[in-house]
């Protein structure tokens, strides 16, 4: 398949003409709240297309990680263990976006039993706290510099 | 629809509603800035005159982001224009089922002036400050009516805690639906149930309180606009969302001097520190947000499932991460404070 020029490349381009094209020939207030909003889009797209499936992989590793590192310390934490079973037993190696999006959900719901089962004085308690921290970081180099269009 | 087919909709509406014999509608133009409804300024003339309308509409099925009961909010709007001492454009008339306007509809007066957001970005700091204010005595305004403002059909929550668990309940409800686990929600929920302070009492609420939503009229006044949200419920709920929406769209005028805004609110209402405070607001800015922002969950759901084709959802799925990183600063924020707190009585 040809690879070049890249997707986020593509959906730059198509920001682009946007900005430079589309936009200083429109004049209605709603079409031009429109198009802000299409060339935010197109941005986490650039971002999601170039990143999303190695940090779905990567974080997914992380939070089954976790998952075992909280049950070595609390063996009778059975939400995070269930959980992690669920995780483990969704592994198949595919790299298509919608498996590997489907597996992250469910070793995302290790992290959410985590959060409600672990007690608050755990040791284990600043994993946790880093594993969200690092979720966040992929989510907002997603959505960049966003503010919201359409609302003056 | 188009505006020209509105424009005769509404002639009619507005003859079978008793305005005129025979009413001109004209000028429709499409007003932007929400995310839910249709909303149309127009000019309706007669034989003793013109006046400027606003009209808002549910959006065909499909293509709402977010749905809310029309009839709900004229009962609202209703009484509140009867009551005659909220800052807020008059309702005139609704056409609750769509039977005329052709989706549920209501029709307030025109607030002549400048939205508070535009007008904030426009004027500088000290502004700001004394518009502060002005906010603290608007919303105190508000929540200083009760729920016996309101109908009988808005629902009273049983307790305060019924009210709160609501919303945290809430939370957890729509991360279970949601088609994909979300661990900030779940956290969130946790750490919202283990940190409730003090209760207030429950008073007539607007739910959707921020910037977007008030006007400036002629004089410089505010005017509250959009009560589809409206609910009877702890009125702190309208200041913590304030806060969120500022963070969104700054400036944040609570944030300014959040104490000096606390004392000024609560000169208004005659709540004391205790309950109404930097920190108690902080807490509400993140429970708040379930009602809003389930929307926007269901809303991105359904877009998922191919049951939407809205701009607006594929959009606002940024406001999710936003919206972590502004509860995980705030939290840790609060933390620290409460820390500082327990350590001073130590």
């Amino acid at each position: 398949m040809i690879t070049q020029p890249s997707a986020p490349r593509i959906l730059e381009v198509l920001q682009q003409a946007l900005t430079e094209t589309v936009l200083p020939a429109v004049t209605d207030p709603v079409a031009i709240a429109t198009v802000e909003m299409v060339k935010q889009v197109l941005g986490t797209l650039a971002i999601r297309a170039e990143h999303e499936i190695a940090w779905l992989v990567e974080e997914t590793e992380s939070l089954e990680a976790l998952g075992a590192s909280i049950l070595s310390s609390h063996p009778g934490s059975a939400r995070v263990a269930a959980a992690l079973d669920g995780a483990r037993a969704s592994t198949t190696g595919s790299l298509l976006l919608s498996e590997v999006s489907a597996r992250y959900s469910r070793a995302s719901e290790i992290l959410s039993c985590a959060v409600e089962e672990v007690p608050l004085d755990s040791e284990r308690r600043a994993d946790i706290e880093a594993a969200l921290d690092a979720r966040l970081t992929h989510e907002l180099q997603v959505i960049g510099d966003f503010q919201l269009v359409g609302r003056t | 629809m188009n505006n020209d087919e509105m424009c005769r909709r509404l002639e009619s509406f507005l003859v079978a509603v008793g305005l005129a014999p025979t009413v001109d509608v004209d000028e429709l133009t499409v007003l932007t800035g929400g995310y839910s409804l249709y909303t149309a300024r127009f000019r309706a003339t007669t034989a003793t005159g013109s006046a400027t309308y606003v009209v808002r509409a549910d959006p065909p099925g499909d293509a709402a982001l977010t749905h809310t009961d029309r009839v709900h909010e004229w009962r609202v709007l209703e009484a509140l224009t009867a009551n005659g001492t909220v800052p807020m454009p008059n309702a005139r008339w609704a056409d609750t089922t769509g039977e005329h306007l052709g989706s549920p509809a209501i029709i307030l007066d025109l607030v002549d002036g400048p939205q508070l957001l535009g007008h904030l970005q426009t004027v500088g700091a000290a502004e700001h400050r004394a518009v502060a204010l002005q906010l603290a005595d608007t919303i105190g305004a508000v929540h200083r009516l009760g729920a016996a403002a309101v109908p009988d059909t808005v629902e009273r929550p049983a307790t305060w805690d019924a009210y709160v668990d609501t919303y945290i309940n809430g939370w957890r409800e729509l991360e279970a639906s949601h088609p994909e686990r979300l661990p900030f929600i779940r956290w969130v929920a946790a750490w919202l149930d283990g940190h409730r302070p003090p209760p207030a009492p429950l008073t007539l609420v607007h739910g959707e309180f921020q910037a977007g939503n008030l006007m400036l009229d002629s004089h410089g006044q505010m005017q509250v606009i959009d009560w589809e949200y409206a609910h009877i419920g702890d009125p702190r709920v309208d200041l913590g969302w304030f806060q969120i929406c500022a963070a969104f769209s700054p400036p944040d005028l609570i944030g300014l001097d959040p104490v000096g805004f606390c004392r000024r609110y609560c000169d208004v209402t005659g709540l004391s520190e205790e309950i109404v405070n930097p920190l108690t607001v902080g807490w509400f800015a993140i429970l708040g947000g379930y009602k809003s922002f389930g929307g926007l969950l269901q809303g991105m759901a359904a877009m998922a499932a191919g049951q939407n084709h809205l701009l607006t959802s594929a959009y606002l799925v940024s406001a999710m991460p936003f919206t972590h990183r502004l509860w995980r600063e705030s939290v840790r924020g609060m933390e620290m404070a409460l820390a500082a707190q327990m350590e001073a009585v130590s």
